[in-house]
C-alpha cells in the first residue's frame, strides 16, 4: 500500500518528518518498508512563459516558440497548436529525462535550433489522451518548483501490511493509525451528497441480489448528466502518487475513493445494460465474459458475477466487464458499492489469475459497515468536482447486518500476558484511541467493542496486542524465564550428533541437497520399473519435474554434488549427508515413513594430493573401511557383509551390511553406467546407511572397563593358501573357535594371489596374538594351538600352510 | 719398570686421542683392557713381583688405570656426541616442504549454525523436538489457527501430496505435535528441520529450506519472557553489542506477534545488508495464540506461553554475507570448506 504523506495529512495533520512517522508506523505493526519520492521523474523539469509565438520559416506544421525562464531565455520548436503568448507551460530543457525516459536534446528543425521541448500532460504521465501542451495556472511564477505545483514534493510511504491489518488498504485507516500514535486529531472524509437531480434512482435500476452469502451487502446510486473527461491535476497527481494511472474522470474517482476509504466501486454505464436490472449471481455453467483487459474469461458456477438481464457484466468484486465500462461517451452511470464473501472473491482471483486492486481488497475483507460511506463519498466527490449529477434515493441491501463484536476485557489479564503493569485506566484509554467502545462491566471487567474495520480482532490476546503495539514494545520489561530443569539432547540426538562428528573427522565434507527429485533421477541410478526404490511420495501439483516427488535413497543427491564439483575440476572430494528417505505408507491416512539415512561419497584419490602422499585412487576397501571404522567408533558390534547387488552400483563390487540379521546399509564402487550418467571420471565408492539400524545395533550400556593384561602376548603370523570359494570371515571363525580363551586377536595382514599360489588359490596371512589372563603361556601351548588350527583348516577347506 | 710404564702411558694416551670412532675406540680398549690387553698384562705381571715391590708398582699401575679409563670413557663421550651430531645432519631434510596433509571433513554451514542455535537453547533449558516432514493438513495449519480459506495460507505457498497431506510449509507442526504429546506438562523445546514451501529456485528463495521453531509453555509465562529469551540468543548469534528490537506482527497462531530485529553491524549506517534500515529482521515470534493453547489441550487461563521460528538460511546469510541462497544446496567444495 502506497500512502502519499502530502494525501495523508489531510485526514490527519501530524507535523512530523515523514521519516519519524514512518518509524512510529513501523514500531506499531504497520510497517513501513520504504519511503520514495514520487516527484523523481519530474525533478529536472521547468516552469516557462511563452513570450513569442511565430510560424517555422520553412514549414506550416511547426512553431518557433520563445519561452522564458526564471534564468533566461531560448527557443524551441513545437507542432501544438494550443498555446498562446503569456502561457505558463513545463519545459525539458536539453538534457532532461522525461518520465518515459526519453532525453531531450538540442535539435535542429529544419534549420532553426530547439533548445528543449515544452512537455504534454501525456508525455509526463499525467494524461493517457494526447493533447496540446500542458498549460499551468496563470498565477504559478517562473521560479515555482515543478514537483509542488504536482503536488508530488513529499514522500510516499510504502506500507507492507501483515494479512490482519486489511483496514490499512485505506487511507483513512492508516490515519486512524498514525492519530492513535501521535493523539492527533482525525479529519474523516465529507460525505454529505447532494441529489441535484429530480431522477429517482428506482425507475431507472433496480437490484436482484440472488446470492446472498456471497455478496452480504450491495449498494448503489445512479448520477446523470455525465461529463466524462480528465481528471483535474490534483486527483491525478494523488492517484500517480498512489501508484494508479489516471483513466478519466469517473474512473478516477472511483480509485480515488477506494484508496480513500478502502471501499472498491464500480461503475457500469447504464445505457449500456441490457434493460434497468442488476442481478447478483452465480455463474452460469458455460458462462464467459470478457473482461476490461479484453480478456475472454471461462466463468465458473462458484464465481460470482454482476449481470444485467442477459449476461454477465462483470466478476462480482475482481474485474468488470468491457460491455458496459464507461467511456468518453458514457451519461449515466450506475455506480456499485458492495462487501462481497472475501473468501470467494480470493478463489474467484486467482482462478482467474487477476490481481486487480478491487480482488486485492475484497479478499482481504472490508469494512461492511464502510460501504455506504464509500458510495456517498463518490458522490460527494462527483458533486464537487461537478461533473454529473446524482440521482434521488439509492440502494441498500444488507439483509443480515454483520454484529458487531464484543470482547469481554480483563485489564488484569492483559497484564499477566504481557507481563507489565499497566493501570486499567491507561488500558482503556489506549482502546479509547484506537475507536473501541469502552463500557465498564461488573468484576473489573471492561466490554470493549470492536470497530467493523477491525475484522481480526477476536480475542482478549488481540485486545492485548493492541494495548502492547501502541504502548510500545520497546516498554513491556524484558524478563527470564526460569528453567525449572537443564535441556539435553536425547540419547539418539546425541548419536546422530556423534555420527556427523565422525563422519567429518574421517574427513568427509557434509553436503545438504534436496529431499525432492525428479523421474528422471530413476533411470541415472539405473533403477528399473519395478525396484521398489521408484515406489515414492510424489507431489500432487509439483513445482517442476525436477522437484516432483519424495526421495527413496540419498545416493541421487551424493551423485549430483560429487558430479557438481568433478565438472569444476574438483576431483578429489569426501563427502556425507544425513538427512531423511521418504517411503509411502500404502495408506491414505497414514503418513509415510520418513527414515534418517546416512549416505556418503569417496571420490578421486584416497589421500589428500601432495609431493610425498601415494596418488592411489578411491576404491571397495576404503568405503567400507570407513564403515567398520563408524561401526567400531559407534559400538555396534556383530556386523556381517554380504557380497550384494544394487543397480546404481557396480555389480562384483558391492557388500551389504547385516546388522542384527537385518539389511543395514550398501557399499559399493559406483556402476560404469551410472558413472557416466553423472559426467564422472574418477574412481567413485558410495555407501549409504540406515541410522536407525545402526542405532538399534550400538551398544548403549556404560563402559565397564577390563583389566588390563599383565602378561606378555605370544605373537605368531599364520599364512594358509585356500582355494578361493572359502571366506576369510569361515577361516576366521575357524581359527577363533580353535583358539578359544587362549587366542586374543586375530588379524588378517596379507592377501595375495599368482605367483606360485597354484590357480583358484589365495595366500591369506594372519596375525594371532595369544594371550593368558592369569600366566605366562608357555611356546609349546602355542604350539599345540597352531598345530590344531592347521590340521583343522586343512580338513575343513583344503588350506594349506605357507611354512 | 717405571719407563716402560711410562712408555705404555704415552702409546695409551696417543691410541686414545688418535681413535677416530667409537669403533676405533672399541679396538684401543681391547688393546689396552681386554684379556689379552696390555694393562690387563701388567696386572698379572704384578703376581710375579717380590712383595716389597708390589705395593709400589701396583698404586703406578693402578694410576695407569685410571688415568687411561678416564681418557676411553671421556674420549667415547666426545665420539658418541660427535658420531650422533653427523647422523643428525646426514638426516636432516628439508622442513620448507609442505606436510602430509589430511583430508579434512566439515559441516555443513548450515547444520553447524543450527547445532549452535541448539547449544544456546539447551544452555536455556530447551530440548529438541522432532516431527514428519510429510504433514497433516491438520498440524501444518488447522491446529495453528490457520483454517482452511484463510489468507494466511496464502503467505505458505504449499506443496500437496494429497488434499489432507503436504509437505510442512513451517516448523510449526511440531509445536502442536510436541503440545499434544506433553500436556499437561511445561513444554520448552526448540525443533529444527526442513521445511517446503512452492517457491521456485532463485538466488533468493528456495523450495526447501531449513528453519527452527521455539516453543515455551507453562503457567506464568509473559510477553516479557519471550523478550527475554530472544534477546539472549539474538546477542549470542550476532554478539553482546547489538541492540534487538520487537516489532508488532502477524502471525494466526500467536498473538501478541514481534518480529525480532538486530541492529546491524554498519551500527545504522547504512548498508547493502540490512538496506539502509540499520536493522535486521531474523526471527518472527509471539504469545502462544489462546485457540492454539485450547486445541492442543492446554486452558489458556491457565497456562500461556510462547513461540518462535526463524530461517536458518536467513541467519547464516546475514552472519556471513552470503549473497545467493544457492550456495547452501550446491555444495561447491569451495564454498563448504570456507566454514572452518
Amino acid at each position: 500500500m502506497r500512502v502519499p504523506y502530502n494525501w495523508l495529512r489531510e485526514y490527519v495533520p501530524v507535523e512530523l518528518e515523514p521519516e519519524e512517522l514512518a518509524e512510529k508506523l513501523t514500531m506499531a505493526g504497520i510497517a513501513v518498508e520504504e519511503l520514495v519520492d514520487p516527484g523523481a521523474p519530474y525533478r529536472s523539469l521547468r516552469v516557462g512563459e511563452v513570450t513569442e509565438l511565430k510560424p517555422h520559416p520553412e514549414t506550416e506544421k511547426l512553431l518557433v516558440c520563445r519561452v522564458r525562464l526564471s534564468d533566461g531565455e531560448i527557443t524551441v520548436i513545437t507542432a501544438a497548436r494550443n498555446l498562446r503568448t503569456g502561457d505558463k507551460v513545463p519545459v525539458a530543457l536539453a538534457g532532461t529525462r522525461l518520465p518515459d525516459g526519453r532525453l531531450i536534446e538540442e535539435t535542429v528543425f529544419k534549420g532553426v535550433l530547439s533548445q528543449g521541448m515544452l512537455c504534454s500532460e501525456e508525455e509526463l504521465g499525467l494524461s493517457r489522451q494526447a493533447g496540446g501542451i500542458m498549460v499551468l495556472p496563470a498565477q504559478t511564477r517562473l521560479e515555482d518548483d515543478f514537483i509542488e505545483i504536482l503536488e508530488l514534493n513529499a514522500p510516499v510511504l510504502v506500507l507492507e501490511l501483515t494479512p490482519n491489518r486489511a483496514d490499512c488498504y485505506g487511507m483513512l485507516g492508516v490515519a486512524r493509525e498514525v492519530a492513535a500514535l501521535t493523539g492527533c486529531p482525525l479529519n474523516p472524509p465529507a460525505l454529505e451528497v447532494r441529489e441535484e437531480s429530480k431522477e429517482k434512482m428506482e425507475d431507472f435500476i433496480s437490484v436482484e441480489l440472488q446470492d446472498p452469502d456471497l455478496c452480504p451487502r450491495y449498494m448503489g446510486r445512479v448520477f446523470f448528466d455525465l461529463e466524462v473527461g480528465e481528471s483535474p491535476l490534483w486527483l491525478k497527481t494523488r492517484l500517480l502518487a498512489a501508484g494508479m494511472r489516471p483513466v478519466n474522470n469517473v474512473v478516477d474517482l472511483t480509485n480515488y475513493v477506494m484508496w480513500e476509504l478502502n471501499q472498491p466501486l464500480h461503475a457500469f454505464d447504464l445505457d449500456r445494460l441490457a434493460g434497468p436490472k442488476i442481478i447478483v449471481r452465480r455463474a452460469r455453467p458455460g458462462e464467459t465474459l470478457v473482461t476490461l483487459d479484453d480478456v475472454e474469461r471461462k466463468l465458473e458456477p462458484d464465481q460470482l458475477v454482476i449481470a444485467d438481464a442477459e449476461k454477465a457484466q462483470g466478476i462480482a468484486g475482481v474485474m468488470g466487464g468491457g460491455s458496459s465500462e464507461v467511456t468518453a461517451n458514457t451519461r449515466r452511470v450506475f455506480l456499485e458499492a458492495a462487501y462481497f464473501s472475501p473468501v470467494s472473491i480470493r478463489r474467484t482471483a486467482q482462478a482467474q489469475a487477476i490481481r486487480s486492486e478491487a480482488a486485492l481488497r475484497f479478499g482481504k475483507g472490508i469494512d461492511p459497515e464502510g460501504v455506504k460511506a464509500g458510495l456517498n463519498r463518490a458522490a460527494f466527490l462527483l458533486n464537487k468536482l461537478g461533473i454529473g449529477k446524482v440521482c434521488q434515493g439509492m440502494i441498500d441491501y444488507y439483509p443480515v447486518p454483520v454484529p458487531a463484536k464484543k470482547i469481554s476485557l480483563r485489564p488484569d489479564k492483559i497484564n499477566s500476558l504481557l507481563g507489565t503493569a499497566l493501570d486499567p485506566g491507561y488500558i482503556k484509554e489506549i482502546l479509547r484511541r484506537l475507536q473501541f467502545g469502552i463500557e465498564e462491566a461488573p468484576e473489573n471487567r471492561v466490554t470493549v467493542t470492536v470497530p467493523s474495520y477491525r475484522r481480526d480482532i477476536e480475542y482478549e490476546a488481540d485486545l492485548a496486542e493492541e494495548v502492547a503495539r501502541i504502548h510500545g514494545y520497546d516498554k513491556i520489561p524484558t524478563t527470564y524465564p526460569a528453567a525449572k530443569r537443564p535441556g539435553a539432547l536425547t540419547p539418539r540426538q546425541q548419536f546422530e550428533k556423534k555420527l556427523r562428528i565422525l563422519m567429518q573427522g574421517y574427513g568427509l565434507s557434509e553436503v545438504v541437497t534436496y529431499s525432492f527429485h525428479g523421474e528422471k533421477v530413476f533411470d541415472r541410478l539405473n533403477l528399473s520399473g519395478a525396484h521398489p526404490l521408484r515406489n515414492t511420495v510424489r507431489l500432487k501439483v509439483p513445482l517442476s519435474e525436477e522437484y516432483s516427488m519424495m526421495r527413496t535413497t540419498l545416493l541421487g543427491g551424493i551423485l549430483d554434488v560429487l558430479s557438481y564439483n568433478a565438472k569444476r575440476r574438483q576431483d578429489d572430494l569426501s563427502i556425507y549427508e544425513l538427512a531423511r528417505v521418504y517411503l509411502p505408507s500404502g495408506e491414505e491416512k497414514q503418513l509415510p515413513g520418513e527414515n534418517l539415512h546416512l549416505a556418503g561419497g569417496l571420490m578421486g584419490r584416497a589421500a589428500e594430493r601432495g609431493w610425498n602422499q601415494p596418488d592411489a585412487p578411491v576404491d571397495f576397501y576404503d568405503g567400507k573401511g570407513l564403515v567398520e571404522s563408524l561401526l567400531t567408533d559407534l559400538r555396534i558390534p556383530g556386523a556381517v557383509w554380504r557380497r550384494d547387488e544394487h543397480p546404481a552400483l557396480h555389480p562384483g563390487r558391492t557388500a551389504c551390511l547385516e546388522l542384527n540379521g537385518r539389511k543395514a546399509g550398501v557399499v559399493g564402487e559406483v556402476h560404469p553406467d551410472v558413472k557416466e550418467r553423472y559426467d564422472l571420471a574418477s574412481p567413485v565408492v558410495l555407501f549409504e546407511l540406515d541410522v536407525e539400524a545402526l542405532w538399534t545395533a550400538a551398544e548403549k550400556e556404560t563402559i565397564n572397563v577390563k583389566p588390563l593384561p599383565k602378561y606378555p602376548p605370544v605373537l605368531r603370523d599364520l599364512a594358509v593358501v585356500a582355494p578361493e570359494q572359502v571366506r576369510v570371515e569361515e577361516i576366521v571363525c575357524l581359527l577363533v573357535e580353535t583358539g578359544g580363551e587362549v587366542l586374543e586377536k586375530v588379524d588378517l595382514f596379507d592377501v595375495y594371489s599368482g605367483g606360485q599360489i597354484p590357480p583358484g588359490h589365495r595366500s591369506l596371512a594372519f596375525s594371532l596374538v595369544f594371550r593368558m589372563m592369569d600366566r605366562t603361556l608357555q611356546d609349546e601351548e602355542v604350539n599345540e594351538k597352531l598345530e590344531e588350527m592347521i590340521a583343522k583348516l586343512a580338513t575343513e577347506f583344503k588350506a594349506v600352510v605357507r611354512r | 719398570m717405571q719407563e716402560e710404564l711410562q712408555k705404555l702411558a704415552e702409546e695409551g694416551r696417543r691410541k686414545i686421542a688418535e681413535a677416530a670412532s667409537t669403533a676405533g675406540l672399541e679396538r684401543v680398549r681391547i688393546e689396552l683392557f681386554g684379556k689379552k690387553g696390555v694393562v690387563t698384562g701388567l696386572s698379572r705381571a704384578l703376581k710375579e713381583l717380590s712383595p716389597e715391590e708390589r705395593p709400589v708398582f701396583g698404586r703406578l699401575v693402578n694410576e695407569l688405570r685410571q688415568e687411561l679409563t678416564g681418557l676411553l670413557e671421556e674420549k667415547e663421550r666426545a665420539l658418541v656426541t660427535k658420531e650422533k651430531n653427523a647422523r643428525l645432519e646426514q638426516e636432516t631434510i628439508d622442513v620448507e616442504l609442505p606436510g602430509r596433509r589430511r583430508r579434512r571433513g566439515r559441516p555443513h554451514p548450515l547444520l553447524s549454525l543450527i547445532q549452535e542455535i541448539t547449544d544456546i537453547f539447551i544452555g536455556m533449558g530447551f530440548d529438541v523436538a522432532e516431527g514428519p516432514e510429510v504433514e497433516w493438513d491438520y498440524y501444518n495449519f488447522e491446529a495453528l489457527n490457520i483454517p482452511p480459506e484463510h489468507p494466511a495460507r496464502e503467505m505458505h505457498d504449499t506443496l500437496y501430496i494429497t488434499g489432507e497431506m503436504l509437505l510442512r510449509t513451517h516448523t510449526s507442526p511440531v509445536q502442536i505435535r510436541t503440545m499434544e504429546k506433553l500436556r499437561p506438562n511445561p513444554v520448552r523445546i526448540i525443533a529444527p528441520g526442513r521445511v517446503y514451501r512452492r517457491d521456485a529456485l532463485d538466488a533468493t528463495h528456495s523450495p526447501m529450506f531449513y528453519q527452527i521453531e521455539g516453543l515455551l509453555v507453562d503457567e506464568g509465562i509473559t510477553f516479557g519472557d519471550l523478550k527475554g529469551v530472544l534477546t539472549i540468543f539474538a546477542r549470542k548469534i550476532f554478539g553482546e553489542d547489538r541492540e534487538v528490537r520487537f516489532r508488532p506482527s502477524f502471525f494466526p497462531f500467536t498473538e501478541p506477534s514481534a518480529e525480532v530485529d538486530v541492529s546491524c553491524s554498519c551500527r545504522g549506517e547504512g548498508c547493502r545488508i540490512c538496506k539502509n534500515t540499520g536493522w535486521l529482521e531474523i526471527l518472527g515470534s509471539g504469545s502462544v495464540h489462546p485457540r492454539v493453547l485450547a486445541m492442543a489441550g492446554y486452558d489458556p487461563e491457565k497456562y500461556s506461553g510462547f513461540a518462535f521460528g526463524m530461517g536458518v538460511e536467513r541467519i547464516a546469510i546475514l552472519r556471513h554475507g552470503i549473497t545467493d541462497i544457492r550456495n547452501f544446496y550446491e555444495n561447491d567444495l569451495r564454498f563448504l570448506e570456507q566454514f572452518r
